[in-house]
């Protein structure tokens, strides 16, 4: 049993962390230098992590190579700077189909958040004070669940 | 009523809720976001009507709740103003916490989640008062128990509580004002269609009364009683009612 | 990556007389594309008809215009445009299929329309998609791209078609057509007056950057699915919200030019080729060059290459040629000062990027170096192939003998993927934004809106075209695709006042696809030229194809716009009352190629209907008449599934909840020389209408006295049941046959 954990970007322009950075900013977090926004993917499969990549990899609702870029985590929780945005209860069927037709036996669990990425001015990931500023735009507390290292 | 409709960037449906609003008898016109806060200086009752403002980025009514244009409705709203927030409008509401109103100022008690399907849903929907006429400004010179033709357009249109405590003070103080007729299609809980605050001067409502506001835009079968008579099809009906408000002249 | 061959090569050096420079290779390779240039088709387009009483505005701009009519004094038109993005959303389907809607609506912003409707004919991969997960995905994301763009912008869908078919596996059809609303007096040019010079041009829009490179000729090759990975550079990233404020900025720029004074600015579309593209185009058309300074272009990216500053295809961008001094002023100060389009989008503004010059000539800098330097119809006049057409194939064949039972074989026609409710995925689009909807999509045959607020006046709308007939005999299905549209739009009491086309085709190199295409051509000339209407605009899709080298089934897909002179007399399909007369207007014949009923009980064979043109004006003229006087009381067409799955849907309404049940005489006794299966569910052309009973006997002389075949052949009924002859079904049970099957996929 294998788990691993992907960072899906894309590598077009990314219109909604745009309008998050203008956001924050014009809310007074005057230390935000840049934001990157990446849907993370964390699943649980009889495979090998390989594996359980190569079939990511060839799910077109997850990954699109036209449009995305794939990158490995180290870790299922947010690193310093990372608010995770999930949605508590909800559940990914549809991925989960998928990822067996592309070759995936026995998954055990698919869960997904929205993981934001704070910098400041000088690249370095955002303290911990700026992101419980910046956790309400980014989360709604009636109905998602906002991680912060 | 002095009343503003306000258009945001992403706003699309500002056109049909002030002709609805002026068919209804109101004063109203349309204040642009780029006109500033200053401009909503003189108008006695906004409304927020529906489209993507921000393109609905990061979440439905995030960003726009942080609007300074939105601060003054906040404002205005904290004196008694009606405000009327249709669909995206009731998101930015929702967003603001100014419904359900039940919590800490700014921070949202509740939430307009994705609809259950998790997609966008385009239906006609009949929503029925669930509380005394009395409870809501825009609902007093309704009937108990009316129902208002509307028809819900959204993809985040599930009404959601933080939790407990909010669902409890929604339940007494009656704040669901609207629910859907054969319950909310969209998981919504207590099948809301329409949330008001303690003070019953602020409306959230979903689903678009402007889209079923005059005869024309009925379903079939109403539609059908009125064939041929094509003054009975340009005239207001149904959705329309929830605009009255805004035609009274405030003493 | 440049897409041209070493004979076009040839052909540039020969043309401008030296070796071209990298910027004029590019402005070639995008203009000589098919995509842009039409280069095999044009010839061939010549002989669709174009001319007619309602056109304001033929083809030749960014989108036709078709006179609506008058209301307190004022004509508008309604401004139409139909494009295809049929690449682009195969490799990234949300994206490609978004991208499609945000040019298209550009088309009819810049003939000064205000956007009053979309419609997208649809045509993916097999319908069983168990097994093909990109299929599945493509179909799924299509329609999310459509929603999410769509439905941000504030503009109704009014309808579109669907249907399924494995020779769309690796080549989606994905079409979009847009209507808009423009007063008659102040229709905009896609060109420069004659007085233009010395005019700037203004870029408005979205900041240059490398998406969409190469985006003209990508759109024209065949996809591979190993060249999708390198296809990335052309994937165009929609923005509308961007769009949706540039809509309202527009608006508000058309009204200031007006006040101003200034009543023929040139104003176009940014797609195929670009800056230089459009610009080319737009001071060519009248008879003037332009002058073109890249340095300022407003760019998202520093030291972007000139040639993708020049030729890139950025979406949301458009360019004007307006007046120096207060127009350009007020253009500037709308857009950047008032919608503050800097704030809206990164980088996105409007720019006076260069000038008109009355010589003709084409001349663009980059850094004060000439980097184009040609006359400007070089760029503009493209080129033009005579591709060898071939004899194309017909694949009819003796119609089979049907053999089944009509209790069995009635749900499984309702739940067939061509046939059921749409509604599952309708629902995904915003339909009423606007408030304008008077029959939403999939409540008629054709959607119908009111555009003009206190005003009676009403458009009907159909897109059709069924590739299942296309495979069979292309002109023969451009024939049908025409009567089907105007069809439909006469079903909700609409008449039809012109059309649009968009040819889906497969590789013009090889004769036999080349001959389907003229075959087609042919077919919707000929139909249109029989029942008296123009196209007004249009559009050709080659290269439909897949790696393998079979092309999609041949995809004529028509539009069809419709006067709907009071909306007060139009009506959705849906069985209004009991005890009507249910008379059915067309002929049966025993003609089952393309079918439905075929593929279920024979899997293939049969000819295509044959429309006979007299009989059908016939029974536009009294469909017409009975929505005048209002004794008709709704109608249907038959298509899809035949006479009897267009009887059931009547029943059931779109929602499943109309519970209004029919009896229908024994085909025995109405089409006697047809057997009774094909009676029931061959797809002959032609119209169930509700009558009033006590009228029903005065309408059918009064069609028959047309020329048409008419006939009484049932009654509505209060109970919820369907009686064909001697079978009765149970309207609830037929109800979840056509409701449910695209729910798995669109639910």
């Amino acid at each position: 049993m294998s788990l691993v954990a992907v960072a899906i970007e894309l590598k077009i322009p990314d219109n909604t962390a745009f309008t998050a950075y203008d956001a924050l900013l014009s809310m007074g977090l005057d230390e935000l230098g840049d934001i990157k926004r990446s849907d993370v993917w964390i699943v649980e499969a009889d495979a090998l992590p390989a594996e359980i990549t190569h079939a990511i990899r060839r799910t077109e609702l997850i990954f699109n190579p036209n449009k995305h870029m794939l990158r490995m985590l180290n870790s299922d929780r947010p690193a310093s700077g990372e608010i995770w945005v999930a949605v508590p209860g909800r559940t990914y069927e549809r991925e989960r189909r998928l990822l067996e037709q592309a070759g995936l036996r026995a998954v055990r669990s698919v869960e997904a958040c929205t993981r934001w990425l704070l910098l400041d001015k000088r690249g370095a990931p955002c303290s911990r004070a700026v992101l419980e500023r910046a956790r309400d735009l980014l989360a709604n507390p009636a109905y998602q669940d906002a991680l912060i290292a | 009523m002095k009343t503003a409709v306000i258009v945001f960037p992403g706003s699309n449906s500002e056109e049909e809720t002030l002709r609805a609003a002026q068919a209804a008898g109101a004063d109203a016109r349309l204040v642009w976001w780029f006109e500033g806060r200053a401009a909503l200086k003189g108008f006695e009752a906004f409304i927020l009507p529906g489209g993507f403002a921000h393109e609905d980025r990061i979440r439905a009514g995030a960003v726009a709740a942080r609007d300074p244009i939105v601060s003054a409705v906040i404002d205005a709203a904290q004196h008694g103003a009606p405000v009327l927030g249709i669909c995206n409008g009731a998101q930015i509401l929702v967003e603001t916490g100014l419904v359900p109103g039940t919590g800490e100022a700014g921070r949202p008690q509740a939430a307009l989640a994705p609809n259950i399907q998790g997609h966008y849903l385009d239906h006609f929907a009949e929503i029925e008062l669930a509380v005394s006429p009395e409870r809501c400004i825009f609902t007093r010179h309704l009937a108990a128990g009316a129902r208002i033709p509307a028809w819900a357009s959204h993809g985040e249109g599930r009404f959601r509580f933080r939790d407990e405590r909010t669902r409890e003070r929604v339940r007494e103080e009656r704040l669901v004002v609207f629910t859907y007729v054969g319950g909310a299609p969209n998981g919504a809980e207590f099948d809301c269609a329409a949330l008001t605050n303690p003070t019953g001067n602020v409306l959230a409502v979903m689903p678009h009364p402007e889209r079923a506001g005059w005869r024309y835009q009925q379903p079939e079968r109403v539609r059908f009683e009125a064939r041929g008579d094509r003054a009975a099809y340009l005239a207001p009906y149904g959705g329309s009612h929830l605009f009255s408000l805004f035609a009274q002249v405030l003493a | 990556m440049l897409a041209l061959s070493t004979s076009e090569l040839d052909r540039i050096s020969a043309l401008i007389g030296r070796e071209p420079t990298l910027v004029e290779l590019y402005a070639f390779d995008a203009g000589w594309s098919e995509h842009c240039s039409y280069k095999s088709s044009r010839a061939h387009l010549r002989r669709l008809p174009t001319e007619g009483a309602a056109v304001l505005l033929g083809v030749g701009e960014d989108a036709g215009v078709l006179d609506l009519g008058e209301v307190d004094g004022v004509r508008y038109g309604v401004v139409v445009a139909h494009e295809s993005h049929n690449h682009p959303s195969q490799v990234v389907p949300y994206e490609g299929a978004a991208t499609g809607i945000g040019g298209i609506v550009r088309d009819v912003l810049c003939m000064g329309g205000t956007l009053i409707g979309l419609l997208d004919p649809l045509r993916f991969g097999r319908g069983d998609l168990e097994g093909y997960p990109h299929q599945r995905y493509v179909a799924q994301s299509v329609v999310d791209g459509i929603s999410g763009y769509g439905n941000a912008i504030g503009v109704p869908n009014l309808g579109g078609d669907l249907y399924w078919d494995e020779s769309f596996d690796d080549n989606c059809l994905v079409n979009v057509v847009a209507l808009g609303l423009v007063r008659a007096d102040e229709i905009v040019h896609s060109r420069v007056p004659a007085h233009a010079d010395g005019w700037n041009l203004v870029l408005v829009g979205k900041a240059t950057d490398a998406s969409g490179f190469g985006g003209a000729a990508f759109s024209s090759l065949t996809l591979d699915e190993e060249q999708a990975e390198a296809n990335k550079g052309a994937v165009q990233v929609p923005d509308p919200f961007l769009k949706s404020v540039l809509m309202r900025a527009t608006y508000r720029v058309l009204r200031e030019l007006r006040a101003l004074g200034v009543r023929d600015p040139g104003f176009k579309d940014l797609g195929a080729g670009g800056v230089l593209g459009c610009s080319a185009e737009l001071v060519a058309a009248g008879d003037m060059g332009a002058e073109i300074d890249l340095d300022a272009v407003h760019v998202s990216v520093e030291e972007l290459p000139a040639e993708v500053i020049a030729t890139g295809e950025t979406q949301e961008r458009m360019l004007w040629a307006v007046p120096a001094g207060a127009a350009t002023q007020a253009l500037l100060r709308v857009y950047n000062e008032q919608f503050g389009l800097p704030h809206v989008s990164r980088g996105a503004r409007a720019a006076v990027i260069g000038r008109v010059r009355a010589d003709k000539r084409y001349v663009m800098r980059r850094h004060g170096t000439v980097v184009v330097d040609v006359p400007v119809d070089v760029l503009t006049s493209g080129i033009r192939y005579e591709r060898e057409v071939g004899v194309a194939p017909n694949h009819e064949s003796a119609d089979p003998v049907l053999r089944g039972e009509v209790a069995a074989l009635l749900p499984r026609v309702l739940a067939h993927r061509d046939v059921c409710s749409r509604e599952p995925l309708i629902t995904h689009y915003d339909r009423v934004v606007r408030g304008t909807t008077v029959i939403p999509a999939g409540h008629g045959d054709a959607g119908v809106i009111a555009p003009i607020p206190g005003s009676a006046l009403g458009v009907a709308v159909s897109v059709d075209g069924n590739p299942r007939y296309g495979k069979l005999n292309a002109r023969v299905a451009g024939e049908l695709a025409v009567c089907e549209s105007v069809r439909n739009v006469a079903a909700v009491g609409g008449e039809a006042i012109g059309l649009t086309d968009c040819l889906n085709f497969g590789d013009p190199t090889k004769p036999a696809q080349m001959g389907e295409l003229v075959e087609a051509i042919e077919g919707i000339g000929e139909a249109a030229r029989a029942l008296s209407l123009p196209y007004v605009s249009g559009n050709v899709s080659l290269y439909n194809e897949s790696a393998s080298g079979s092309s999609v089934a041949p995809s004529p897909i028509i539009a069809c716009v419709g006067r709907v002179t009071d909306i007060s007399h139009s009506a959705g399909f849906a069985f209004k009352r009991p005890d009507s007369a249910i008379v059915l207007l067309g002929a049966r014949g025993g003609a089952l190629g393309g079918s439905v009923i075929v593929e279920i009980c024979a899997g293939q064979g049969g000819t295509l209907p044959r429309v006979n043109f007299d009989a059908l004006r016939g029974e536009l003229s009294a469909l017409r008449a009975g929505f005048d006087d209002l004794t008709v009381r709704g109608a249907h067409d038959v298509s899809d599934g035949g006479l009897l799955a267009c009887v059931a849907e009547m029943c059931i309404g779109p929602g499943g909840r109309n519970g209004i049940g029919a009896r229908l005489d024994a085909p025995s006794g109405w089409a006697p020389e047809v057997p009774e299966l094909a009676a029931w569910f061959g797809e002959t052309g032609g119209f169930v209408v509700e009558v009033a009973a006590e009228s029903a006997a005065a309408f059918v002389e009064r069609a028959r006295a047309t020329g048409a075949y008419a006939a009484c052949i049932g009654r509505t009924l209060p109970e919820p049941s369907l009686v064909a002859g001697a079978t009765t079904f149970a309207l609830a049970d037929l109800a979840s046959a056509w409701l449910t099957p695209l729910e798995a996929l669109y639910a």
